[in-house]
């Protein structure tokens, strides 16, 4: 059961927690899970549920993701670092603007994520390693006795 | 946008392709030596239904091998709860259930009403909603004692909860709770395969959806119990390449950890406000998965308070199925009895990722989407319904370049 549907938000009746949206056409209600809804966002829908939201710049970060494992990747196979971290780069400009989002903004997008991470205050930081993306929060897993 | 960056995007498919294979290839020199393919397990239905709806397997090298686990919240659903339902929307009682599980077929014979499509057939009130909301907005427009059955994983539980919380629930509609919880049916099913010996599962990828609800961070005993590389992946084809892509980057590194690549939704503590709501209206309890097993607080209960007035067990006088009653062991080595699987039917295996539908006896040819047998045919998150659908797109080797 983890079919999301992703859908455009038209209204919103914040009293009850109730969006419609609009899913290509077809427009039902949906119940409000997250935090400041807009009305005109994307959202992603599942069983009538709204459990998430997305912008193009949380597609940019995805993307910026896949380009530092691409980076990652091209030095294991023996490229040094500087050529790898210019191919990844390479390979990322150009996927942005195909996808018309400024390629400018990419280091923008990488540090952006850095700061939200770090916004968390309810996890203790064990280890900072180079890379941004890497970053490993431990968390108090009382419950977790599965 | 989110189409042509995580769907249609043949360039970046073939480059993770690409890194795909010199990993595998480097993988199996130095730690493998062809002794065994690189299993990854991934939890979710869908992730089954992109994997083989977009032929991901074609596009794999032949030592990467994807197993589906245990994520379809339809298929695990015990035959008796199904039974009990029947049998309520017989006798007058309105059963509201989600599309999914109307086909949804128990143990019993042909001869009788197996489904809850076949009990509305001979006159059953059976009402399929898009949303436990929709449920909730019929129920008041009548007064007639009704039930909804609360099937699904983590994603589902904002709903049910909020509405609770909010007590905007009727009083005449009263909730069969069968709520999993993912995490505790992950490590079940790690531990079975370490206990069987079976071969070993290198690298998970963890539902997305469930973890916008409850967090990265709870996939996190993986890595560090399990030594198990772990991405939290998203449903397009790109996520799940460059999920892939990263679980053979840990076990090429030896290091594995959690990873999450669907960072367009998911965060390290999911929605921490619903998780709130969830436990205020929720319990873990013992619960039953239908082919597998008992797991321990892998199911949730309405806590007492809202128990008192909406749990249809009291209300009806059911009496749960305890641990020591369920059949513990898989349905095809133990005698599964009256739980479990129809005779034949492999689902449990399936279920678990030991078996592919392709090993069962009766698939596609007395198990069809059409007229399903087993639990696995029915869902389109069930895994012999997705290669029945588009398992013709596995034989089709595709070029990337």
């Amino acid at each position: 059961m983890c079919w999301g549907t992703p859908g455009k938000v038209l209204e919103i009746d914040n009293e009850n927690k109730i969006a419609k949206i609009d899913f290509g056409g077809v427009v039902r209600e949906a119940l409000i899970a997250i935090d400041d809804l807009k009305v005109g966002e994307f959202v992603m829908v599942h069983a009538g549920v709204i459990i998430g939201k997305m912008d193009s710049r949380d597609v940019a970060v995805n993307l910026a993701l896949y380009s530092e494992l691409a980076e990652m990747a091209y030095r294991d196979m023996g490229l040094d670092e500087d050529e790898a971290r210019t191919k990844a780069r390479t390979e990322l400009n150009k996927l942005f603007s195909n996808l018309g989002i400024d390629p400018k903004g990419i280091d923008e997008v990488k540090s952006q994520i850095g700061e939200k991470e770090d916004d968390d205050e309810k996890y203790s930081k064990v280890e900072i390693p180079k890379n941004a993306f890497r970053k490993v929060y431990r968390v108090s897993l009382a419950d977790s006795d599965y | 946008m989110i189409e042509d960056a995580f769907r249609n995007n043949r360039e970046l498919a073939s480059s993770l392709v690409k890194i795909i294979e010199k990993y595998a290839e480097k993988i199996d020199k130095e730690q493998l030596s062809g002794s065994a393919p690189i299993k990854i397990m991934h939890f979710c239905g869908t992730h089954e239904w992109t994997i083989t709806h977009y032929g991901l397997r074609s596009l794999l090298p032949q030592n990467v091998e994807l197993v589906a686990g245990p994520g379809c919240p339809v298929c695990v659903v015990p035959s008796n709860y199904i039974d009990l339902s029947i049998k309520l929307s017989l006798e007058g009682c309105v059963v509201y259930t989600y599309g999914d599980a109307l086909r949804l077929p128990s143990n019993k014979p042909k001869s009788q009403a197996r489904s809850l499509l076949e009990a509305k057939a001979v006159g059953g009130e059976v009402k399929v909603v898009y949303s436990f909301l929709d449920a909730v907005r019929d129920a008041k427009t009548h007064s007639r004692d009704s039930v909804f059955l609360g099937i699904g994983f983590e994603t589902v539980l904002p709903m049910y909860g909020f509405l609770f919380h909010k007590k905007e629930v009727p009083t005449n509609l009263k909730f069969l709770s069968l709520v999993r919880l993912t995490p505790p049916a992950m490590k079940y099913t790690i531990k079975l395969y370490k206990e069987r010996g079976l071969l070993p599962i290198m690298g998970i990828i963890a539902p997305g959806h469930v973890s916008t609800v409850i967090g990265g961070e709870e996939w996190r005993f993986l890595p560090r119990n399990f030594n198990l590389p772990t991405v939290v992946a998203g449903f397009e084809p790109i996520d799940v390449l460059m999920s892939i892509a990263s679980i053979l980057k840990m076990i090429n590194d030896r290091k594995p950890d959690l990873e999450i690549e669907y960072k367009r939704l998911v965060k390290t503590d999911g929605n921490p406000q619903m998780r709130r709501v969830i436990e205020e209206v929720f319990e873990p309890v013992y619960a039953a998965w239908r082919g597998i097993g008992m797991i321990a607080r892998s199911g949730l209960k309405l806590r007492p308070e809202f128990g008192q007035v909406y749990d249809a067990f009291e209300y009806f006088g059911i009496k749960d199925v305890s641990p020591s009653e369920y059949v513990m062991t898989h349905a095809h080595f133990g005698d599964a009895g009256s739980y479990d699987v129809p005779p034949n039917c492999r689902c449990g295996e399936v279920v678990l990722g030991i078996s592919k539908p392709t090993d069962c006896p009766l698939f596609m040819k007395s198990c069809t989407p059409e007229s399903p047998w087993g639990p696995c045919m029915v869902s389109s998150e069930g895994t012999c319904n997705v290669w029945a659908k588009y398992g013709q797109m596995e034989k089709i080797k595709m070029k990337t370049r």
